[in-house]
């Protein structure tokens, strides 16, 4: 076997000998390095809250958008390459009104999920229409379906996980670890705001504020904080 | 009167005026009168008095000696409009202009929604013209376990909507991990009809199950998807006919109402299904594509029964 690591490298959908999609796993490692996103199921709903990285003074905080609405049940927070994230937001924006004028109902939130990891593993397929290389970004998504409120994990590799609470970003780690010490099953949603904010700011490097954090609820629907319903939890903390 | 008018003016009005005056005289001398009276007229009013006339010789057809005048003018007049069809003379493609891609094979169907049942039935004869093609063809469809249909019309056309339909519920079973809600159902026939459009499936549905709330529902459908969720509804050759008895029996609920009232009707599930037995037996009486067997389907929260009942043969 004189073949380097390197030579697997290149395409995008060649297995390395030892069965692995480099290109793939180079991508989960690029969500490492984007901004700590945490989400929170309880009974009542789901709570997303993003870091939003505020790098210069003269950046306007509000144009930094990580976390969005899918559809009026589904929303979104995301890590690592945000630009790729639009394109998977946007496709699940499609699907959901699909379903609807299709079906008239509600697209659920396992199905919306679903058909964002189709989307995430049709990566270099040489159609113009889909990218080359794997999608650089991890996604929450919190739902509110007839089976109750719903977070979901995808990541490049197109797999999904349902999951109570669950961080991702470069501060992951710790956040989860702070996650599944705090975390309770009957939390109450106002609780599980708290938990966020406060696993948020120990793993952010700046000190916390209206303006470095979003906070978005599904309970059922989705709701992004008001820069006053922001402070009220930051005064909790 | 006529001798006025015919001085009065040449128009269009008063030729309009003395046409229908004409059609009431039941002598036929009158009508000779008015014939000529119109010939007199065709050179100041050209071609619209020469129609005008024509529909007039029309009329008088029957009632005085001119009909083989009349006849040669109509006959002439369906050799130009119909291409023959049998193989052409001169060799090109054989044309067939009074072919069509539809027939309609008749037949009733009849739903009935409740509080926590619904009823859905359609005989089982199948027509076309005067024959009879079989005594024991199913109109309905089970597309879901909540969920049936039942299609009057074409019925080449009904078995292929039907198929679809079952194949998009199998098929959003597998993606959804759920069964398909009837209102999935009714959302998903009205566009897959709708898109055949220009080319509709010549099928009038009703679908009939039990909704997402566990309430009787029955969704109304005309053959290019424009639905309606109602109480009760019938389509199909019997419509006329047992339309007028529904509406009499169970009042139906605007659609207008704000806030929308519940259309399901305050019958039992028994009374339904008589109700509907009843229906049958009437239409069956006076439609010639009605008949043979009516099968009844009752979907409540047991799951789907079926039920038959004889109807008349002739």
């Amino acid at each position: 076997m004189f073949l380097t690591r390197s030579e697997y490298d290149r395409g995008v959908n060649t297995f390395s000998p030892e069965g692995r999609l480099f290109q793939v796993e180079y991508a989960i490692e690029a969500i490492k390095l984007g901004s700590t996103a945490v989400g929170i199921r309880t009974s009542e709903g789901v709570v997303l809250a993003v870091e939003k990285r505020i790098t210069s003074p003269l950046l306007v905080p509000e144009s930094v958008e990580k976390v969005m609405e899918i559809d009026e049940h589904i929303g979104c927070a995301m890590s690592g390459l945000t630009a790729d994230a639009r394109t998977l937001i946007n496709h699940a924006r499609v699907e959901t009104q699909n379903h609807r004028f299709t079906y008239n109902e509600p697209m659920t939130a396992e199905s919306c999920t679903q058909s964002l990891c189709d989307l995430a593993l049709r990566f270099g397929e040489g159609d113009d229409d889909l990218p080359s290389r794997p999608f650089g970004v991890a996604l929450l998504l919190a739902g509110y379906d007839e089976s109750g409120p719903t977070l979901y994990h995808t990541d490049p590799s197109g797999t999904f996980v349902q999951y109570d609470a669950k961080a991702i970003g470069s501060g992951s780690e710790g956040a989860q670890t702070s996650l599944q010490e705090n975390f309770r099953k009957d939390m109450t949603l106002k609780e599980a705001e708290t938990l966020a904010l406060s696993t948020l700011k120990a793993v952010m490097e700046e000190k916390i504020s209206a303006t470095n954090v979003d906070i978005a609820s599904v309970a059922p629907t989705f709701h992004l904080y008001s820069v006053g319903e922001l402070e009220e939890v930051i005064g909790r903390l | 009167m006529r001798a006025r008018a015919k001085r009065r003016s040449n128009t269009l009005s008063t030729l309009f005026s003395s046409i229908p005056r004409s059609r009431c005289t039941t002598s036929g001398k009158t009508s000779v009168d008015i014939r000529s009276h119109h010939r007199s007229r065709r050179c100041f009013s050209g071609i619209l008095i020469l129609t005008l006339s024509y529909n007039v010789y029309w009329q008088i057809r029957p009632r005085e000696g001119s009909q083989s005048r009349c006849y040669q003018k109509l006959n002439n007049l369906d050799r130009k409009m119909m291409l023959s069809a049998g193989p052409q003379q001169h060799g090109g493609p054989t044309q067939h202009a009074s072919w069509s891609p539809y027939d309609n094979n008749g037949g009733t169907c009849v739903a009935v929604a409740g509080k926590d049942y619904c009823v859905i039935a359609a005989d089982t004869r199948m027509s076309t013209g005067f024959n009879i093609l079989t005594r024991d063809q199913t109109k309905v469809c089970k597309l879901t376990d909540k969920c049936l249909i039942a299609s009057a019309g074409f019925r080449a056309d009904a078995i292929t909507l039907h198929k679809t339909l079952q194949t998009r519920g199998i098929m959003y079973k597998h993606s959804h991990n759920k069964s398909m809600s009837c209102v999935a159902m009714a959302q998903m026939l009205s566009n897959t009809l709708y898109m055949k459009r220009f080319f509709p499936y010549y099928a009038f549905n009703l679908l009939g199950g039990i909704d997402n709330e566990g309430k009787g529902a029955v969704y109304t459908y005309d053959a290019i998807g424009s639905y309606e969720r109602t109480g009760y509804s019938c389509q199909g050759s019997g419509q006329a006919l047992i339309m007028p008895i529904l509406d009499n029996q169970l009042k139906a609920v605007s659609p207008l109402l704000v806030p929308p009232q519940d259309g399901a009707t305050p019958l039992t599930q028994e009374q339904a299904v008589d109700l509907v037995k009843d229906c049958f037996a009437t239409a069956g009486e006076r439609d010639i594509y009605t008949g043979d067997e009516v099968e009844i389907y009752v979907i409540n929260a047991s799951g789907v029964h079926k039920q038959t009942q004889e109807l008349k043969l002739d």
